[in-house]
């Protein structure tokens, strides 16, 4: 049967209705113009080397007379033990009383996060001069906070975040400090005389490449180690590690960098594994282990690059049974690696990874094992555990036995933590100090007082006898919180 | 006497219009202001930065699509960095503005060379449709220059906005039309 008339006219009405309904939506809500997303177009111009020249250690001011030498040592980064424990028998308060333990001097600093070393009664801290736009080693007296001398140089630097990160290493012959842009300089400890100097980025930096870059974004953070009388850096770009003798300044061995790492804001950890002594570090790019020992002192024993977050502040530590803790920023969270031996060497195996979510992770200060548990204060991006307190076990990474709940948060969760004995001091961002006990794998508050009133308050503390050190973005206390 | 007697009379006469007019300047006073206040053309929807918690919620609640609530950013907050943890993914290897290291899925975010080491960071409005991962970025690991407010040039001001209806932390309530934004900055 032929349609009708009447049907081929309603057809075409019903086909012309939808279609132009089906053509309005079409063309009604035009999606926006998709523009390509790619590389370079921000601007950024092509890499070049600096052309700056840095006179290092270039000038020296003598300013006080030594007083009192005070006992109490935290010669390094993680004090002498690379645990962030301080071992002194000095008694320490027990409990602070509303006014909080007391200050015994306090001195201005420029912006910036470095924190202090401590050894026969001098304080030692690597600041940088704003308006002199100058790096300065400057050595406090302990009991005075007198400041005896400075040595420093010119060295040009815009603000990126504060600007300085570091923390010396002394020995009773040697300070090595590492500047933002990764200027070593080695001095007499007493005299400040200059023994010795390395510009990082001349002597190791490939020009024009981004993994030879040494200094990483938001200036070094890598804390010197001295290591019987050997300067152990890892600059990156030519060679991964190397190790400066400190009476000549000549580097007497490297480390080739065969996998391109770059210099991150971890700082080298000394660790018996396997029972082998080696530097651990945890770059840009891998974690990597590196002999520490005579016979084969420099070789590359193992490296994983199965971890590599983009960014890395804390340090690896040391879980036993042949396994480290190694951390990343920015959510990167945590990671479990086993170092294995057999006929052909060393090998490190990525155990477990997880997420800050998922558990134990740290954006910026190094976590403190005490017995089996490891401490740490959680990121802002933890999830429900986010800038508590809290503990683990070392056999388990995931799962916390204790935190110290949501009504105690600390700051962003970037302030640093310190142990003596059954004793944790935690600084929160804003320069609140929190006393804590701990008993097995829990923490009791004891007391906390308003101590900063700055910001940024993220500098590594040290103690050194009865004298807990600490600064936020501006400036250096000493407190008393001895008995 | 007279004069005494029109002054005794002019403070009592003072005395009465007083009272009537405190009696009576409240109701006049009162129902206006009360008006004043409960008008909707008054009050605007607005996001405290400080409440919210990036939930993404704003994106997929609000009536229009996309969002009236955008990711705004205080410049004087800002640390211009290179590495942006605002404008970066999480765990990028290269920083550069390939699509694959932006956070922002729809490419809002356009990041400028300043001098080394400072990048300037500005929004596309028209991009941005509130999905808010670049301001938890910012917030967790840089100053939280980034924020998220809702734009009035897009709201359609519903009496009973559906963001904040949903909003886990509470963070969305009506401000004063002559308000009208929390800046970040200007606290």
């Amino acid at each position: 049967m032929l349609p009708d008339k009447k049907n081929i006219i309603f057809i075409f009405l019903i086909i012309t209705v939808f279609g132009t309904v089906f053509l309005w939506w079409i063309f009604k809500n035009q999606p926006l113009p998709l523009t390509e997303r790619i590389p370079g177009m921000d601007g950024r111009p092509a890499m070049k080397a600096r052309s700056d020249t840095v006179n290092i250690g270039e000038f020296f001011d003598t300013l006080s007379a030594m007083d009192a030498l005070l006992p109490g040592d935290w010669p390094r980064f993680r004090g002498v033990d690379f645990d962030n424990i301080n071992k002194d028998t000095t008694p320490l308060s027990e409990k602070w009383d509303t006014a909080g333990p007391a200050i015994i001097w306090q001195a201005t600093l420029g912006e910036g996060y470095a924190g202090p070393a401590v050894h026969n009664g001098r304080v030692y801290l690597l600041d940088y001069n704003e308006r002199k736009k100058a790096d300065a080693l400057r050595c406090f007296s302990l009991s005075s906070g007198k400041e005896l001398w400075r040595r420093w140089y010119y060295v040009d630097l815009k603000r990126n975040h504060g600007y300085s990160r570091t923390i010396p290493a002394v020995t009773d012959k040697y300070v090595v400090t590492m500047g933002p842009r990764s200027h070593v300089m080695c001095v007499d400890p007493v005299s400040g005389k200059l023994l010795w100097s390395l510009d990082l980025e001349k002597e190791f930096g490939i020009p024009g490449t981004e993994k030879g870059r040494i200094t990483p974004d938001f200036y070094t953070g890598q804390c010197p180690l001295i290591d019987n009388d050997v300067a152990v850096l890892a600059p990156g770009g030519k060679a991964l590690m190397i190790g400066v003798d400190c009476a000549s300044g000549k580097i007497i061995w490297q480390t080739p960098n065969t996998d391109s790492l770059r210099m991150s804001h971890n700082s080298i950890m000394p660790m018996t594994i396997q029972g082998k002594r080696m530097y651990v570090y945890n770059a840009v790019g891998g974690v990597s282990g590196v002999s520490a020992e005579k016979s084969d002192l420099g070789k590359l024993l193992w490296l994983t690059t199965d971890w590599s977050p983009a960014t890395t502040a804390a340090s690896p530590v040391f879980l036993g049974n042949n396994e480290i803790a190694v951390f990343g920023s920015y959510g990167a969270g945590g990671a479990r690696i086993i170092i294995s031996e057999d006929v052909s060497g060393f090998k490190a195996t990525v155990k477990e990874q997880h997420k800050a979510t998922n558990g134990l992770a740290s954006d910026q200060q190094t976590p403190v094992i005490i017995k089996d548990c490891i401490w740490a204060v959680m990121p802002e991006n933890a999830g429900a555990l986010k800038k508590q307190l809290v503990c683990y076990k070392k056999s388990d990474l995931l799962t916390e036995v204790w935190s110290s709940g949501k009504e105690n948060r600390f700051g962003r969760g970037l302030g640093p933590y310190i142990v003596s004995g059954d004793k944790l001091y935690l600084l929160d961002d804003d320069g609140n100090l929190y006393f804590y006990k701990i008993q097995d794998n829990k923490a009791t508050l004891i007391s906390s007082h308003k101590i900063l009133k700055g910001i940024e308050a993220w500098g590594p503390m040290a103690i050194a006898g009865k004298y807990l050190i600490m600064r936020d973005a501006r400036n250096l206390l000493c407190l008393n919180i001895g008995k | 006497m007279k004069a005494d007697k029109n002054k005794y009379q002019s403070r009592r006469d003072f005395v009465k219009t007083a009272g009537k007019l405190i009696i009576v300047a409240p109701l006049v006073i009162i129902p206006v202001f009360l008006a004043k206040k409960t008008s909707v053309k008054g009050y605007v929807w607005q996001i405290d930065p400080l409440k919210c918690t990036q939930c993404g919620q704003c994106k997929t609640n609000c009536v229009l699509t996309p969002s009236a609530s955008k990711c705004v950013h205080a410049y004087r907050m800002c640390g211009y960095c290179d590495l942006c943890g605002g404008y970066l993914r999480q765990g990028v290897k290269t920083i550069s503005t390939g699509a694959e290291n932006q956070m922002c899925p729809t490419g809002a975010i356009k990041r400028k060379f300043v001098e080394e080491p400072y990048f300037e960071y500005t929004i596309d409005e028209k991009l941005c449709d509130g999905c808010a991962k670049c301001v938890k970025g910012c917030g967790d690991f840089g100053n939280g220059s980034l924020y998220m407010q809702i734009r009035h040039d897009i709201c359609v001001n519903c009496n009973d906005c559906s963001i904040a209806r949903t909003c886990p932390s509470n963070a969305i309530s009506r401000i004063p039309a002559s308000i009208a934004y929390i800046p970040k900055d200007k606290r």
